[in-house]
């Protein structure tokens, strides 16, 4: 809801092409914050004249800082991966409608694929009173870099790898099965690619276990203007940048 | 010896049109902007001369499946396919909400496949005296039937226009496509049959490939341009169709900052119209209206009008 130029503060390569962005913002945007809520961000470019929207990975009150988890893939991103500290970035939001746990939800199992665990810093930090499974995959021991950026001495993490490289071999859905056949949560939180998600829910809903899932579309706007990232649910056309991005699995009506 | 007074000139950029006075030549273009409503955590929709709303048909449309936008050098392209809750429900569950926080005039933008349709369409928003003016959509490119191809064959635009003109009870503009040979003949066509203004331009075709997939991005595989890459192809539209018509022209096609708005209204616009802007810059009305204000007041212009046109040689 907020449009600033904020100053970086870091751009820092973890691996690969995956890197932390650190900004400086303001109060506003600081203390509106909801964890599962995104930012968008300019590319520098000029010749690219859409934001890119960036889940918020944590928050540093303190400092007056969000920082962002991304991976560097189209033009837009590699853009932003060669900011420098110091160099200023015109933002918007935050967007979106983050994750709402309720009181009555302690149980909780979250399943991350890749560049989709960056949600889960902040809401970790948020509800650490509750109880965690935290399953964590990616393509390998380089993309999941990541994991020593959290704090999870306290909160049961189950890694795997499409390679085996770190972890168990085999991918996230596999992980949850296991999970589930002596653990029943309140709820699965899932973030990550669209197949990945869609097979959590599959799964969650044999077991009777609700869905909270994180979406990603191209976006334009991020203000329900649009109409450029909708997606069909039981109760019709919704926008993953104003509905969203955060959506009950059980209502998602999945495309092939 | 005689006194020297300093009279600082009054400027307004009240703008008459259609018989409406509206309070600024700025409107924003149908599709960018929801019902009226989209952006009001960023700007007041009412200090708008007049708002376009979200493309409406008779039937419910869920849009096209697939990716719908894909980003390009200076624009975007989309292909949204007319997402909209069809005219039934618009009326039942949301034109309260709007007719209650929009005050200044709202242009209802008119889709269909066949005349009939646009026929029907134009019939029930008779019915609807919330609704002051119909933008008649004959130029989307992102459905399978009508739309653009109205907007291409001369003999099916008379007809169109001069039934529609037939039919309503309000003022009928007729927004064009630069998907063609000769948007000054459309125009002129259009002119002759009845409308009573032309907004132009809507978008044009292009198309993006996914090097990975090797598959077009766009689930529709073809979608409208839009943003500062068109500027200088509408620009040259509206030229081409003030030569050729002396009714109104709404103008619009990649408008980023005042001077590209000046540009608009020396080319022969009357209002011009924001879209793709609002996506990339919420706030750019407030930016336009200032900006518009300014540079009557730099120029001693009682009112923007006064370089509508001024361009044309």
């Amino acid at each position: 809801m907020f449009l600033e130029n904020c100053k970086i503060l870091g751009n820092k390569k973890i691996r690969n092409n995956f890197y932390l962005l650190e900004l400086k913002c303001s109060k506003d945007i600081i203390e509106n914050a909801m964890c599962g809520q995104y930012i968008m961000i300019s590319t520098r470019r000029k010749d690219m004249i859409l934001k890119r929207p960036f889940s918020i990975f944590d928050i540093d009150k303190e400092k007056g800082s969000v920082i962002f988890y991304y991976e560097a893939k189209g033009k837009g991103t590699t853009s932003i991966a060669k900011a420098k500290i110091g160099e200023m970035l015109r933002i918007q939001g935050p967007l979106g409608n983050g994750f709402e746990i309720f009181e009555s939800i302690n149980k909780i199992v979250i399943v991350a694929g890749g560049v989709g665990i960056a949600p889960f810093k902040y809401l970790l930090k948020k509800y650490s009173a509750k109880e965690f499974i935290f399953i964590i995959g990616g393509r390998n021991s380089e993309a999941l870099e990541i994991i020593k950026y959290f704090k999870l001495e306290k909160i049961k993490t189950i890694i795997c790898s499409d390679d085996g490289s770190i972890g168990f071999k085999g991918n996230t859905v596999e992980r949850l099965a296991g999970v589930l056949k002596d653990y029943n949560p309140d709820i699965i939180l899932a973030c990550g690619p669209n197949i990945m998600l869609k097979n959590v829910c599959k799964l969650a809903s044999k077991n009777n276990i609700k869905t909270l899932v994180s979406l990603e579309e191209k976006m334009a706007c991020g203000t329900n203007a649009c109409m450029g990232c909708s997606i069909e649910t039981i109760n019709g056309m919704k926008k993953v940048c104003y509905d969203g991005p955060v959506f009950k699995g059980e209502d998602v009506i999945w495309q092939k | 010896m005689a006194k020297i007074i300093n009279k600082k000139l009054e400027t307004s950029l009240e703008t008459k049109f259609l018989g409406f006075k509206l309070k600024s030549p700025i409107i924003n273009a149908s599709g960018c902007f929801g019902f009226g409503l989209s952006h009001v955590n960023y700007f007041d929709p009412n200090i708008l001369g007049a708002i376009t709303l979200k493309g409406l048909t008779l039937e419910q449309r869920k849009g096209n499946k697939g990716t719908r936008i894909a980003d390009t050098y200076s624009g975007i392209l989309n292909s949204v396919g007319l997402e909209n809750p069809g005219i039934e429900n618009f009326r039942k569950n949301y034109l309260n909400e709007i007719t209650e926080k929009i005050s200044t005039p709202i242009i209802a933008n008119v889709n269909g496949k066949t005349i009939e349709d646009y026929e029907k369409l134009t019939q029930i928003f008779n019915e609807i005296n919330e609704i002051d003016m119909l933008e008649i959509n004959i130029s989307c490119p992102n459905v399978k039937d009508g739309g653009m191809a109205f907007g291409t064959n001369h003999k099916i635009l008379e007809k169109i226009v001069k039934s529609l003109k037939n039919i309503s009870n309000k003022p009928l503009i007729f927004k064009l496509t630069p998907n063609v040979t000769d948007i000054g003949e459309i125009a002129y066509i259009a002119k002759e049959s009845g409308a009573d203004a032309i907004s132009l331009i809507n978008t044009v075709l292009g198309m993006a490939i996914d090097i990975n997939t090797k598959k077009p991005i766009l689930g529709n595989i073809f979608g409208g341009l839009s943003g500062p890459a068109i500027k200088p192809i509408a620009l040259r539209a509206v030229y081409q169709v003030r030569q050729r018509v002396d009714i109104p022209i709404i103008g619009m096609g990649g408008i980023t900052d005042t001077k590209d708005a000046l540009e608009f209204f020396m080319a022969g616009a009357n209002i011009v119209s924001v879209g793709t802007r609002l996506l990339t810059n919420p706030k750019f009305p407030i930016e336009l209206t200032k900006g518009l204000k300014n540079y009557c007041e730099k120029n001693n212009l009682r009112n923007i009008s006064e370089i509508v046109n001024i361009a044309q040689i």
